[in-house]
């Protein structure tokens, strides 16, 4: 056989005639992507993320087609072919009419495989439902009941049922159910690695990053200041919404993965975080956001803190609140402080210096507030607290507020009415207008500071001090739990990399792309086939024993109703989201989905195949299919139709998928590599049998 | 050639001719001649001056030739009077009598339509355009043809054409301009069975010589191909012409039969052991199956989509087999210089680039048409000389050569000439012949845009650089013309052309930037007047125009409101007029019409152009 010899990245290399430049390369094991390219089949030189530079050639060459030939000089990989590749690829996520992942997912911040885990819910997959909740959630209990579940807010059954999927009672009820199973499904710690890691903080972010250090088998100790662990989940977050048994089970399961818990220790008085660093090798700091913000009104000192409140009541005791108390403030811990105060047998009222609208705390919060008898009053700012002579009364001035200009967070800022002050008498005032970083021994041990909180690598979550990471509030300022969970299993990434001596690089986060409607007839096409259905109501307790004590209110769903709950999915995202060529190679090459925005396909989904699902959408003009379905001598196959922009792939004569491709549909779907032609597989609109799309096949 | 000692009368009958009426005109002169008894109809092919049709060329029985141009059927009873004497003694008389009664009308019109004979430049490609008749194998005969092919099997070896064909210093005039005679060579030396195709695919908006020469000349484009497959030892040959090409395709085939039929053609090619069979294939009319492997694509039945080149066809083409593929023009210079030798050839033209051209001149420009010049000839000479120069009142602002795949050059490069070498190096190509003249009311964006549609539209679609690049591309274009141009906009084009040009399969993604970059190149501040003040130079861009009638100027002739097609001009005599802009379509019709410089053309609040202010002579005429 005859050979030719050339050079590849300055190595030389011999391949027999007839070879290709990419199969050159890739003996010299020399990584080139490609996505048109199928090993086996006739190249077409299509993608171009192949191309290569030939010394002396004008043009890039795609390789996967390029004979190789005697003295050829090439070149792999360039500034000049990065930008090349990373440009091809932006152009064919502008033309993409798809979406990595589903809507909810996208907003969840740990990046919860939502559609995966209720597929295996409505499969009646616990276990495996369990599985992929862990790999993005530690707490996925307390989180299905205390998170405000921006994925509810992204499902698309919102734009089409008036309600989302119940995502956060669905994860709670699969959590539920493991902890109650004779063998629930439960992480594993990974073979000890002999690394040591501090972590300081047994909240939400600490108890992640130890549940996934600890599988990676590094040895964890957390430390905290409090008696009991879960931080502010069980001392800022009344039982009424998170039980402490469902708390304790899931810090449990940490806790069984080896971790070692040193509680009623507190940084500054009890160590040092020199010592930790001296006696860890890495230390995670997630210390939360312990200060009450102030009120900053005359005779503030007279009010309760918001936390504070909270954490008595926590810790079991029955504070004297007298008969009627005031809650100052919008948020979470207001209606916390309200609806505990109304537990404890007062009259509340929750004075709110913006309207409604503006209120950061979640709907359902205010709504049962309301329901429990708590009075809301708006555009209400304090101004003076004063005692009423010797007693235990209090006087709060107020003073009538109006909106004005958007302030930097897009809400209307409040502005003084003049002369509307008014007086307001009670017996306890309860500040809850945020919480604030404790800066002072971060700063002291010489951590970078921003105005939040500590200064962190945004992708690793590393601080300014070698080995040492944090996350969540401490970071970020009170925020919502499932963003320090989120930081948790960042933070332990980087970790590992930093104790594996891996580049510390946080986690592989693949590039993605949202698809966004172009009108309502995409729109539509979108929800085609899909049967409305009502979300599946959550029992609740009773009004009487809802004012009467501290159980939880939301019941949970039974295994019946959450079935039929996770057949509301409509499966969005896409099949191939794992094992997409163009995800990956847009994550490599740093591609920016939304560049070369501009007309796009539309999107369109055949499901006339028994065997696989055809989104042209996703088309990227591989020709894969067309090649495979010619050489597998389907009768009709498929054939590239149009010209210019908006050529597709078809089955000739307008027939159907299924008549197109009779036996080679499976390996069209294998081959395809995108999520245009992908098996039908994991959806649960497909278990709800709801007959819409294989009705169509006949 | 009038042999015969008749007096001749050819009517050009090529596409150009009939779509200006040609074919009552050619009517109306059969029934004169046939009533005079004498002289001879003859229908024949382009003979460049489309501008002018329906052209009637007359030759005398001497040889001595005059065209009358825009010949209407009404004109031809004078017009054969002017040349004829009638046998029949009655015929005479009553000719004579209509002759005298029309003097002071007719007679005046028919002076006009006279035009003195025109290039003095010689022809090889279009030699017998217009002088030949196409559907007549005789006539073709008489005109020479064949005798080029009879010369290769009598007096040539193979080689010693290819040869030839090397030493005239033929490149190939689809546009790229490899040279000929090298591609001889190398499907000489391949192995049989192999194929010669001759790429009738012409496809660059407003590019049309191809078709006319095959419409006018069949014969010596068959001939060049029968020279070209002989050479290079090919029996088989394939005409690959558009279907929107009906009557080539139809010629060509007619052609083919009558060469058949006698023997130029077939088993025993002119009584000699050679064979030739040739045929002709329609193509669909995608532009990009002008692209050697997409037309063999195409010609194999397969959708026509070009792949990688190597291998080249000339190694694997059609069915596999070594496959040389040579444009219409090139093939219709094979004959002539068989007949007159490649000395003769190279003898005209540059250091690089010999013989002749053919130019399909268009835009704004006097006389448009079909011109063939020699190589060398600088851009200047062609719009001034042959094309008459831009119309009055306006200014050369730019040429657009090779079409889609061209470039434009700016009037300051205007001494540059035609050769392959010197018109890439501006950025231009020589390309396949299409040549627009554009003047200062033309916009570069926009025009850049409209050759950027046209590519973006004929993409096969399989590179991805071509298919969404050259989209983007023209999605920034139609912003900037709209006004809705951004920042990046700019870098973005610049970036995308490179990549597109520099990463594609095939000459239509390649070149398809070519308009942008050039324009870019000589025309940037306009694209950035779009971009930064939304202001289009030329006044052309609807979106960023308006019209305005000057008061001083207006003398209320209502010419302007009377072309208006929206009524956005209210009819008032002898008033300024004014123009309702909310109606107002930016049409361009009022600046048109205007003959007293009142009508202007403003943008970004700028006036850009003014109507022309004529003399009351200008007027009259």
């Amino acid at each position: 056989m005859a050979t030719v010899r050339l050079k590849i990245d300055g190595r030389e290399v011999t391949v027999e005639q007839g070879k290709t430049v990419l199969d050159a390369a890739r003996s010299l094991g020399i990584s080139i992507p490609t996505l048109c390219h199928i090993e086996g089949l006739e190249p077409v030189a299509a993608c171009f993320l192949c191309c290569v530079q030939v010394e002396g050639a004008r043009t890039l060459s795609p390789s996967c087609a390029l004979p190789a030939a005697n003295g050829m000089v090439v070149t792999t990989d360039s500034d000049d072919i990065r930008a090349a590749r990373r440009t091809a690829l932006e152009l064919l996520l502008s033309d993409h009419a798809g979406e990595c992942i589903a809507p909810c997912a996208a907003r969840c911040p740990a990046g919860l495989d939502v559609p995966g885990f209720v597929y295996e819910i409505a499969a009646g997959q616990n276990d495996q439902a369990m599985k992929t909740i862990f790999d993005r959630l530690s707490l996925p209990g307390t989180l299905g009941r205390v998170c405000p579940r921006l994925c509810e807010q992204g499902c698309r059954r919102c734009d089409y049922d008036h309600e989302g999927l119940a995502i956060g009672a669905l994860h709670r009820h699969a959590t539920d159910r493991n902890q109650a199973a004779d063998e629930p499904a439960l992480p594993r710690a990974g073979e000890a690695s002999g690394k040591r890691v501090a972590i300081v903080g047994a909240g939400p972010a600490g108890l992640t990053a130890a549940f996934y250090l600890l599988q990676h088998g590094h040895a964890c100790t957390l430390f905290d200041a409090h008696p009991k662990a879960g931080g502010m989940l069980r001392y800022g977050i009344p039982e009424y919404r998170l039980p402490r048994a469902a708390l304790d089970a899931e810090i449990d399961v940490v806790d069984r993965l080896g971790a070692t818990f040193r509680m009623s220790t507190r940084w500054g008085s009890d160590f040092s975080l020199t010592e930790l660093r001296r006696d860890h090798d890495a230390v995670f700091l997630g210390i939360g956001a312990q200060l009450s913000s102030r009120l900053r009104c005359e005779g503030e000192d007279l009010a309760y803190s918001g936390i504070e409140f909270l954490r008595r009541v926590a810790e079991g005791e029955s504070p004297d609140l007298g008969h009627s108390v005031v809650v100052i403030g919008g948020g979470n811990t207001a209606m916390d402080s309200a609806r505990t105060a109304r537990r404890l047998g007062a009259e509340v009222r929750v004075l709110y210096r913006r309207t409604r609208t503006e209120m950061p705390c979640l709907m359902e919060e205010v709504e049962g507030a309301e329901e429990e008898g708590v009075g809301l009053e708006f555009l209400v700012a304090p101004v003076r607290l004063a005692r009423q002579g010797n007693g235990h009364a209090l006087t709060l001035v107020c003073q009538r507020m109006e909106l004005g200009e958007e302030d930097d967070s897009g809400r209307r800022r409040p502005v003084p009415i003049p002369d509307s002050e008014f007086e307001v008498r009670c017996d306890t005032v309860i500040a809850a207008v945020g919480q604030a970083v404790d800066r002072s021994l971060a700063e002291h041990e010489g951590l970078e500071l921003t105005g939040w909180g500590l200064a962190v690598d945004e992708k690793t979550l590393a601080t300014n001090l070698p080995g040492v990471f944090a996350g969540g509030d401490a970071v970020l300022g009170a925020d919502l739990a499932v963003r320090a969970v989120a930081a948790g299993r960042i933070a332990a990434t980087s970790i590992d990399q930093h104790l594996t001596g891996q580049p510390v690089t946080g986690p592989e986060e693949l590039a993605a792309i949202a698809l966004r409607p172009v009108d309502d007839e995409e729109q539509a096409a979108i929800f085609r086939d899909i049967e409305k259905a009502e979300r599946v109501p959550t029992p609740t307790l009773g009004m009487e024993q809802r004012l009467s004590s501290f159980e939880e209110i939301d019941q949970g769903l039974g295994d019946e109703q959450a079935r039929a709950e996770a057949l509301r999915c409509l499966s969005c995202g896409c099949a191939k989201a794992g094992g997409c060529g163009l995800r990956r190679w847009a994550t490599v090459y740093l591609a920016d989905p939304y560049r070369f925005l501009g007309r796009r396909r539309r999107f369109a989904r055949d499901d006339t195949h028994p065997e696989v699902v055809y989104e042209p959408g996703k088309c990227i003009m591989c020709d894969a299919c067309v090649r495979i379905a010619a050489e597998a001598s389907e009768e009709l196959g498929l054939s590239i139709t149009g010209r210019g922009f908006d050529v597709s792939v078809a089955v000739p004569f307008d027939a159907s998928m299924s008549d197109g491709l009779r036996h080679a549909a499976r390996r069209c779907a294998e081959a395809c590599p995108t999520g245009a032609i992908a098996l039908r597989t994991g959806r649960a609109c497909d278990l709800a049998g709801c007959g819409g799309c294989s009705a169509e096949t006949t | 050639m009038s042999g015969s000692g008749e007096v001749e009368f050819r009517v050009g009958l090529a596409s150009c001719g009939v779509a200006n009426g040609a074919r009552p005109v050619h009517e109306a002169i059969e029934a004169a001649v046939r009533e005079a008894g004498r002289g001879a109809a003859r229908a024949v092919g382009c003979g460049g001056m489309c501008h002018r049709e329906p052209l009637v060329e007359v030759v005398d029985a001497d040889g001595r030739g005059v065209v009358y141009t825009h010949v209407t059927p009404e004109l031809v009873p004078g017009l054969v009077r002017r040349h004829l004497r009638p046998k029949g003694l009655l015929t005479r008389a009553r000719w004579l009598a209509a002759g005298l009664a029309e003097r002071g009308n007719g007679g005046s019109a028919l002076h006009a339509a006279a035009t003195e004979e025109t290039s003095a430049a010689p022809r090889i490609v279009l030699e017998n355009c217009g002088r030949v008749d196409p559907l007549s194998l005789d006539d073709a005969l008489a005109h020479g043809a064949y005798e080029g092919l009879r010369a290769c099997l009598e007096r040539f070896t193979p080689d010693e054409v290819v040869e030839t064909i090397s030493a005239s210093g033929l490149r190939g005039r689809g546009g790229a301009g490899f040279p000929t005679g090298r591609k001889w060579s190398l499907a000489r030396a391949q192995a049989a069975p192999k194929y010669v195709i001759c790429n009738g695919d012409e496809g660059d908006p407003g590019a049309f010589m191809d078709r006319l020469v095959l419409e006018s000349d069949p014969h010596r484009v068959v001939e060049g191909l029968a020279i070209a497959a002989w050479a290079m030892g090919a029996e088989e040959g394939l005409f690959y012409i558009r279907a929107e090409y009906p009557q080539a395709v139809r010629r060509v085939r007619e052609a083919i039969r009558e060469a058949e039929a006698r023997g130029f053609l077939g088993e025993r090619v002119l009584d000699h052991d050679v064979r030739l069979r040739f045929e002709v294939r329609e193509g669909a009319g995608a532009f990009v199956c002008g692209e050697e492997t997409a037309l063999i694509a195409s010609l194999e039945g397969s959708r026509g989509m070009p792949r990688l080149r190597p291998p080249y066809p000339v190694e694997k083409g059609y069915r596999g087999r070594p496959t040389a593929i040579n444009n219409v023009e090139t093939l219709a210079c094979v004959p002539w210089i068989v007949r007159h030798g490649a000395e003769a050839f190279a003898a005209l033209g540059t250091d690089s680039s010999k013989g002749t051209k053919v130019f399909a001149l268009a835009g704004k420009v006097r006389h448009g048409g079909l011109i063939e010049v020699p190589m060398g000839v600088s851009i200047h000479t062609i719009v001034e000389e042959l094309g008459g120069g831009v119309p009055k009142g306006r200014t050369l602002k730019a040429v657009q050569l090779g079409g889609p795949s061209g470039g434009c050059l700016p009037a300051s490069l205007g001494d540059t000439p035609v050769d392959y070498e010197a018109l890439r190096e501006t950025g231009a190509i020589m390309g396949s012949g299409g040549l627009v003249v554009l003047d200062d009311r033309d916009c570069m964006v926009d025009m850049a845009r409209f050759f950027l549609r046209f590519t973006c539209h004929e993409s096969c679609g399989k590179c991805t650089f071509c298919r969404i690049g050259t989209q983007r591309m023209l999605e920034i274009l139609d912003r900037l013309c709209e006004g809705e141009g951004r920042e990046e906009d700019l870098a973005n084009l610049e970036e995308l052309a490179d990549r597109v040009s520099r990463t594609s399969l095939c000459g239509l993604g390649q070149t398809a930037p070519n308009p942008v970059l050039t324009s870019l190149r000589y025309f940037r501040e306009e694209f950035e007047a779009h971009v930064q003040e939304k202001r289009c130079p030329a006044g052309r861009c609807a979106a960023l125009t308006d019209y305005r009638i000057n008061d001083a100027a207006c003398i209320g002739c209502t010419m302007c409101a009377q072309v208006c097609p929206v009524n956005a001009i209210a009819y008032r005599p002898h008033e300024p007029h004014s123009i309702d802009l909310d109606l107002c379509t930016r049409c361009n019709m009022c600046f048109e019409v205007c003959e007293d410089g009142a009508v202007e053309v403003i943008s970004g609040g700028e006036v850009c152009a003014t109507s022309p202010r004529m003399s009351a002579a200008e007027k009259a005429s």
